[in-house]
């Protein structure tokens, strides 16, 4: 569990968060929306310990910032915004950072970059990826970190921020699949998202944060209220209703011919035509 | 008839370097004694001179980067500045004796001597008569010549009493060392040039303070020399009366209305060696010649 | 539909594995090849013309070795051999930490003010000596002992300047640095001014760097200094290869980066004041080493440490041989010829580079 309590951030005298609550829970999806600068990635950096906060923080019962870098290292993985790389790695020296267990068995490291379908690309210089594959790289590099969701020590923890930011939709896809998953395998997945449907779509929990406040914490289909979403970000938005005309493409709708493509097979992408939910 | 010819060749041949090595063991256990160094590393140029002046350079094998007159010391092997001496580059000459003005080094070096057990001599430097006297000694102590030492001492010190004898002119001489940039780097007191300055009867028109340093404007201005003196230098050194004089300060000095610049050889002029005294003539007299 | 993975790049074989620690090893074993190489002919090579293999068949078969052979092989030659594999490596260790460190291929020791600091406590030592407290009883020492203490204290001094609150920022740092750097040199450059002729030269020589003064009492005092950020070295490596990644996600697999950017600190500060201390200012060595060894074997620091320690004291040594015999009896000081080859060489590289790894 993660249970976050008054959290309280301020920098340089202001108040970036204010009394911010959040539970997440493993085998959820929690989902963290709300309009640019309303504290998003500050709450998600005070859940992973990298910013000083007041208020209360634990992560499987433990104090996060007690918590010394090897052991949480080993409960969650964090995949941050963009960011660059210092020196010529290529993605297979990149994506091995993310081995914490030196014990590790196998072939981890290729199934980590198939999973995010960048298989065969070890040997490339990771600088000389596109944005979108240098974010899945990270997201390889992540996954490895925690491979099996549930420890010994207890679930583990993935912390996503803006993971499809830089994807085009079929790897925006991808992505939400994989953090599917790693819920449904007994892991607990919190992101931060900008993208609504796919948040609608993905996420067990939401919570909608605006200016530094917590505006609600529950399932999509509650918390994505007409009046909430306008609240939050000041302008007038409806939900669940199709525009007069024009053409619009939802995520929801998206499908695949089964067995047309043996990599978005192996990612474990199968949703559903109609009510464009994922499968369990 | 051929062989036999060649065989008397070389032993006309042999018997000549006979002679001559006999003459030459003879000629100099005459002058320096037997058992004599005869391996000399000679560092810093006035020692270098006095070497040269004695008569001993053949006993030289190898020199300083500053030893550069006589021009034939410049044929010498090279060791390199006199404080950063290399210990394997000293002992490649195979020295028997090393002969220095005071403050070679660094004292690492100068240990490795030591345990190699080749001497270092340490001459005593100054600016003055005595002090060239006393260097003049020291060398030919060192070489194991001292009776060709006092003669040498004797002639140069003459030399030098004769030049200060004369009339003085007590002319401000301003000793500019170098002109960067407009950026005068001036002689103070206890240097070289201050003493071959009194020696020649001129005042130093700089005083306050010792050794080299940039003069400000104004100081250049309070100085009021009636003479500058400057080494002779050549190529991209050299300062042209033009350069000098278009300073606005120096211009503005007695000496920059009268044009008034001496230039001389830097060893020659600041070396206090054998030459001293032949510089202090030359420089008082150049002093009387100009500026009045 | 985008899914489709991008046909993966030919790389051919077993580079396809983007794993490059065999080539790594395969340079470690070239390098120290060519150690043993350099060390030798160092040994072998030098003005005075001794036969290291004379020497040696005199000492095996018992023979007393002359006066003269002893001071060249055991005096001059071995102790210089030693102190140049310790400069070299220190140098280029402390350059691929910090490197590391600042994620910057470019960093230098000059960046954390240990170069500034250094050569302020030579220069006071140079012109002010025996006036000094404990000037006259440190003697001879004086001036490496006063370029150590200036090296560590400029380094400390910025640490503390870019720590607040536990966390030590490398940005203050870097321009903390620059600002600390200046001061330093208009120090010494008020220094330079009290300075007579004979100690600016003294000056203008330690600036040039060289090994001239090796001894058996500086090898005593500068090897732990060296040797035990070495042995350090390889435990920050994984830790140096994760900064890759940036402070933060350093962090979150499990780097402890606080204690981390201390350790690497002290090190160079440690590393890098002995041997500037005991050889002046040797410049290139710890860019231009870590870089060949990036572009050969790849940045990962387990191998990167290693290999720069060994091909730094390699060229180094190299550059020493050079610097004693090109202009025997005098020698030229080392720091102009690693300059000399360094600067351009570096330049070389980089343009060379510039167009398929951004730096």
């Amino acid at each position: 569990m993660l249970y976050a309590e008054n959290i309280t951030v301020t920098l340089r005298r202001k108040t970036i968060l204010r009394d911010v609550g959040l539970v997440a829970r493993p085998g959820q999806v929690t989902a963290i929306i709300g309009p640019s600068g309303a504290g998003k990635s500050t709450l998600l950096s005070v859940m992973t310990g990298d910013q000083p906060c007041t208020g209360r923080m634990t992560l499987n019962g433990r104090d996060v910032f007690e918590t010394a870098p090897r052991v949480l290292a080993r409960m969650r993985a964090v995949l941050p915004q963009a960011s660059a790389l210092a020196f010529p790695y290529t993605v297979a020296e990149v994506v091995r950072m993310g081995m914490v267990d030196p014990h590790a068995q196998g072939d981890l490291l290729h199934q980590a970059l198939d999973r995010v379908g960048l298989a065969g690309y070890e040997a490339r210089y990771f600088q000389e990826l596109s944005g979108g594959e240098q974010q899945r790289a990270h997201l390889a590099r992540v996954l490895l970190q925690v491979w099996q969701p549930v420890r010994e020590t207890g679930p583990c923890w993935l912390f996503l921020d803006e993971p499809v930011a830089s994807l085009d939709i079929g790897h925006q896809l991808q992505v939400m699949q994989i953090a599917r998953d790693f819920s449904d395998q007994g892991g607990a997945v919190v992101m931060v998202m900008h993208d609504l449907n796919l948040t609608a779509m993905s996420a067990d929990s939401v919570l909608i944060l605006a200016q530094g406040r917590a505006l609600v914490q529950d399932s999509p289909a509650k918390a994505f209220t007409r009046d909430m979403l306008s609240r939050a970000y000041g302008c007038n938005l409806a939900v669940n209703r199709v525009p007069d005309s024009g053409v619009f493409i939802l995520p929801q709708t998206a499908g695949l011919t089964p067995g047309q493509h043996d990599t978005a097979q192996d990612a474990g992408l199968r949703l559903h035509p109609q009510t464009g939910s994922a499968m369990r | 008839m051929k062989s036999l010819s060649a065989l008397s060749w070389m032993h006309l041949l042999l018997c000549t370097v006979l002679t001559l090595a006999m003459a030459l063991s003879i000629m100099t256990a005459g002058q320096a004694g037997a058992g004599s160094p005869q391996r000399i590393v000679s560092l810093g140029g006035s020692v270098t001179e006095i070497v040269y002046a004695l008569d001993q350079q053949d006993r030289l094998v190898a020199r300083d980067t500053t030893s550069n007159y006589p021009a034939a010391a410049q044929d010498l092997p090279d060791v390199g500045y006199i404080r950063r001496l290399s210990p394997e580059g000293l002992l490649s000459v195979e020295p028997d004796l090393i002969l220095a003005e005071d403050g070679a080094g660094p004292p690492e070096t100068l240990d490795l001597l030591r345990a190699s057990r080749i001497p270092l001599i340490s001459v005593p430097m100054g600016f003055d008569r005595d002090a060239v006297k006393a260097k003049i000694t020291a060398v030919a102590e060192a070489l194991g010549v001292p009776a060709r030492g006092a003669e040498l001492a004797q002639r140069v010190t003459e030399e030098i009493d004769l030049a200060t004898r004369q009339e003085l002119s007590g002319q401000r001489v301003l000793f500019i060392l170098t002109l960067q940039d407009g950026r005068v780097l001036a002689s103070g007191t206890n240097t070289a040039a201050d003493g071959i300055m009194s020696l020649a009867g001129a005042v130093n028109a700089v005083e306050g303070f010792e050794g080299y340093k940039l003069l400000t404007d104004e100081a250049i201005l309070t100085a009021a020399p009636d003479v500058i003196l400057m080494m002779q230098s050549e190529g991209a050194r050299a300062v042209s009366d033009e350069t000098l004089f278009s300073q606005p300060a120096i211009a503005a000095t007695p000496a920059g209305q009268n044009r008034a610049v001496l230039r001389m050889d830097g060893m020659f002029l600041l070396g206090f060696s054998v030459r001293t005294g032949q510089a202090v003539t030359e420089l008082a007299a150049r002093l009387h010649g100009s500026g009045s | 539909m985008a899914l489709a993975a991008e046909p993966a790049p030919d790389f051919g074989g077993s580079r396809a594995t983007g794993d490059r620690s065999p080539a790594a090893r395969l340079l470690m074993i070239g390098a120290a090849l060519l150690l043993a190489v350099t060390c030798l002919a160092n040994l072998a090579m030098g003005p005075a013309g001794t036969s290291l293999s004379g020497a040696l068949a005199d000492i095996i078969q018992g023979r007393e070795l002359s006066l003269r052979d002893r001071v060249v092989l055991w005096d001059i030659r071995l102790p210089r051999m030693i102190l140049a594999c310790l400069v070299g490596a220190g140098l280029a260790v402390s350059g691929a930490i910090l490197q590391g460190l600042f994620r910057n291929p470019l960093a230098d020791p000059g960046i954390v003010g240990v170069s500034a600091g250094a050569s302020l406590g030579a220069v006071t030592a140079i012109v002010l000596g025996a006036t000094l407290p404990f000037g006259a009883w440190l003697g001879r020492w004086l001036v490496p002992a006063m370029a150590f203490l200036g090296a560590w204290m400029a380094t400390l001094l910025l640490y503390r300047i870019a720590t607040r609150a536990g966390r030590t920022s490398v940005a203050t740092m870097l321009l903390a640095g620059i600002a600390l750097t200046a001061l330093a040199m208009a120090m010494t450059g008020f220094l330079v001014y009290l300075a007579d002729d004979a100690q600016l030269r003294d000056v203008t020589f330690w600036n040039m760097g060289s090994l001239a003064g090796a001894t058996w009492d500086k090898i005593a005092i500068a090897a732990p200094l060296i040797l035990l950020p070495m042995v350090v070295a390889p435990f920050l490596a994984h830790g140096l290869n994760g900064l890759a990644l940036g402070e933060a996600a350093a962090g979150h697999i499990g780097i402890p980066v606080q204690r981390l950017k201390r350790s690497a600190i002290l090190m160079v500060a440690m590393s890098t004041g002995a041997a500037v201390a005991v050889s002046g200012g040797i410049g290139f060595v710890g860019i231009v080493v870590p870089h060949l060894v990036r572009l050969a074997s790849g940045p990962d620091h387990r191998y990167l440490l290693p290999n720069a320690a060994i091909l730094g004291a390699a060229l180094l040594l190299s550059a020493d041989l050079v610097s004693r015999t090109i202009i025997a009896p005098a020698e030229l000081p080392i720091g102009i010829l690693t300059a000399v080859i360094g600067g351009p060489f570096f330049l070389f590289i980089l343009l060379r580079q510039r167009g398929i790894v951004d730096l």
